[in-house]
């Protein structure tokens, strides 16, 4: 579904981020894991088609990634909402900017709508939301899209525990359903017990990739935050 | 291209500023703020009581005369508090704004054929009430000085045994001055008034031109800031519906500013006096606030999409709103049709200077100079929106880390 292959971008001014290889099937979760400007929302930009790369390639859906809109939604972090329009307006804005008729669209938004799970608060300005209530309010559009690809930018960053178990469980789901799941996130334990497979991003390059557990044992570390640690060899 | 994206985007930028109050309010405040100054500066001088002393140190009739002028004159006017003092040597009073001093000898001086009579003023400096009061006293002192001047014709005619008018040797240059039209045509009192509205109309856009600009720089700044705009870039939006939703849902923000603006420009009038009856003139300035605050918008979008970061975004929206009043300005002071043909081109590349010129033009009743002057206008903007939208790339709506 997704593959990336030395994919390599360039910034004027800042580190390169690259070569970067990696592939997520259908039906799996892949996690990307580093600290802060590692390069996972560079990567992630690729992917999604934002950035195309200096070198190499980011293929979704077996297309170029820039041309390959509509095959991956995206959830970001929860400030990326209208705050003075309702939770309503928001999935309707968006859903006619995906949809090609206003019918398809309002069909959309319902779908979206009930993904979020929001009820009578969708009436409510978004602004009055909770950090949890915005994210599900970006997830639940972003399912409701059911692109076979879905791209998560540290999903449960500030949450409480109820909104991250909620979200994870959500998360879980859609690659259960069989969506290509890619997320970023530098929560280690959630990730450990999230993600089918994992990478570990470290100054723009992916240091070492596998299942949370073969990367445990690799590095004879006690979790997955020990194995990073080990794996980048504290640079992290 | 799927072109209700477009309207989505206007109706979902025009409903965000609707319900910006801030934004609203700060182009209300804005645009009152000059009526509301005009007001403030008058509402303070009646106020104020600015103490003005008339020292008498001569005891003839004309002294006492012209004294009690002075004080007639003064009082007219609430802002002073005006007082007479009978000296015997005239000096300045610590703390008036103004001492006018009528010196001994004043009234034999001024009663003789040949002497000159002195009135001395001591003006506190730096004290805007001073300049006034010298104003109003130096106005009543000039209608005695011609009176006294008559007297003294009629005595020299009555001494020589001639009948003469004393005003036609008191003044034997008369000025006549009479206001034409550009075309040569004597100008009617409502022609004139017109014309000193317009450039008074001209110079209120401004005012709203820096509340728009900055809404516009928002919207698009925000997006990026906030991080829809990586939301916005991965769906099927093309940069020509991008660019052209962003100005015309900020078309909402320049309606408001025009109509803002329109109340504003009444408001003035109605506090400085001005009659700004002809609706035509009203119209075509709504038509070019609207203009104005579109080509403004258009730059905005391209050079905030060109410049990373709210601080830039900023920066680029002074920079607009600093070259509008530079023109605006410049078109109040300098007759742009008597300039050099270079800097009158550096002008006219400017798209403030045509609406200025529009409205001027329109106000001198050139319609033809108004409509070609209006329709650059439109053009520059309708091609700084097509610019912008091909400057619109995805990345360019991300937050640069």
């Amino acid at each position: 579904m997704l593959v990336v292959r030395e994919a390599v971008k360039r910034f004027k001014r800042g580190p390169q981020v690259g070569p970067i290889s990696f592939t997520v099937h259908s039906g799996e979760l892949f996690a990307l894991i580093g600290p802060n400007g590692a390069g996972k929302t560079t990567t992630i930009r690729m992917v999604l088609g934002i950035y195309s790369p200096d070198k190499g390639s980011v293929l979704v859906c077996g297309v170029e990634a820039a041309r390959a809109r509509g095959c991956a939604a995206y959830v970001p972090e929860e400030t990326a909402v209208y705050p003075r329009l309702t939770g309503w307006e928001h999935l309707v804005f968006f859903s006619r900017l995906y949809a090609r008729g206003r019918r398809d669209a309002e069909k959309l938004a319902h779908r979206a709508a009930e993904y979020t799970g929001l009820g009578d608060d969708l009436r409510r300005r978004v602004s009055t939301y909770s950090k949890g209530m915005r994210r599900r309010l970006l997830l639940g559009f972003a399912l409701a899209l059911e692109t076979p690809l879905l791209v998560l930018d540290e999903p449960t960053s500030g949450l409480d525990v109820s909104s991250s178990v909620a979200m994870r469980r959500l998360i879980r789901s859609a690659a259960d359903a069989g969506r290509a799941v890619l997320m970023s996130s530098h929560n280690m334990l959630e990730v450990e017990r999230l993600a089918d497979r994992v990478a570990f991003i470290s100054r723009g390059r992916i240091v070492d990739e596998g299942r949370p557990s073969e990367l445990v044992r690799k590095y004879s570390a006690s979790d997955l935050e020990e194995a990073f640690v080990r794996a980048v060899g504290g640079d992290g | 291209m799927a072109r209700h994206r477009l309207w989505v985007i206007a109706w979902k930028d025009a409903l965000e500023f609707l319900r910006d109050r801030r934004s609203i309010g700060l182009m209300l405040v804005s645009a009152f703020l000059f009526p509301l100054l005009g007001l403030l500066v008058t509402g303070l001088k009646s106020q104020q009581q600015a103490p003005v002393v008339v020292e008498v140190c001569d005891s003839s009739k004309y002294a006492a005369e012209l004294a009690a002028l002075l004080l007639e004159a003064l009082r007219d006017y609430v802002s002073f508090n005006v007082s007479i003092v009978n000296l015997s040597a005239c000096r300045p009073v610590p703390g008036a704004a103004a001492t006018i001093a009528i010196p001994p000898s004043f009234g034999a001086n001024l009663s003789s054929l040949g002497g000159t009579a002195v009135i001395k003023i001591y003006e506190a400096i730096g004290n805007p009430a001073a300049v006034d009061a010298v104003g109003v006293a130096e106005s009543v002192m000039q209608t005695y000085s011609e009176k006294m001047a008559e007297a003294r014709v009629r005595i020299l005619a009555e001494k020589a045994g001639i009948d003469i008018n004393p005003d036609t040797v008191l003044h034997p240059l008369k000025i006549v001055r009479e206001g034409v039209t550009p075309q040569g045509r004597p100008a009617s009192p409502e022609e004139a008034q017109r014309a000193s509205v317009a450039r008074f109309l001209a110079f209120s856009v401004f005012f709203v031109l820096n509340p728009a600009a900055l809404a516009v720089a928002d919207a698009v700044s925000r997006e990026r800031e906030s991080g829809t705009g990586e939301l916005l870039a991965i769906t099927p939006l093309t940069g020509f519906e991008f660019v052209s939703g962003k100005a015309l849902g900020s078309l909402t923000a320049a309606l408001v500013a025009g109509g803002v603006d329109f109340l504003a420009a009444f408001a003035y009038a109605a506090a400085t006096g001005f009659h700004v009856a002809d609706m035509g003139l009203v119209a075509l300035h709504a038509i070019e606030t609207v203009l104005a605050v579109l080509v403004t918008m258009a730059v905005t979008i391209l050079l905030t999409l060109l410049v990373p970061g709210q601080r830039a975004a900023t920066l680029v929206t002074s920079l607009i709103t600093g070259t509008a009043i530079m023109v605006f300005f410049a078109v109040l002071f300098v007759d742009v049709a008597a300039l050099p043909l270079s800097v009158k081109t550096l002008l006219y590349l400017v798209p403030y200077t045509h609406t200025a010129l529009a409205i001027e033009a329109y106000a001198l009743g050139n319609l033809e100079t108004t409509l070609i002057h209006t329709a650059l206008l439109a053009v520059v903007t309708i091609a700084s929106l097509i610019i912008a939208a091909a400057a619109y790339r995805p990345e360019r709506l991300v937050k640069r880390h």
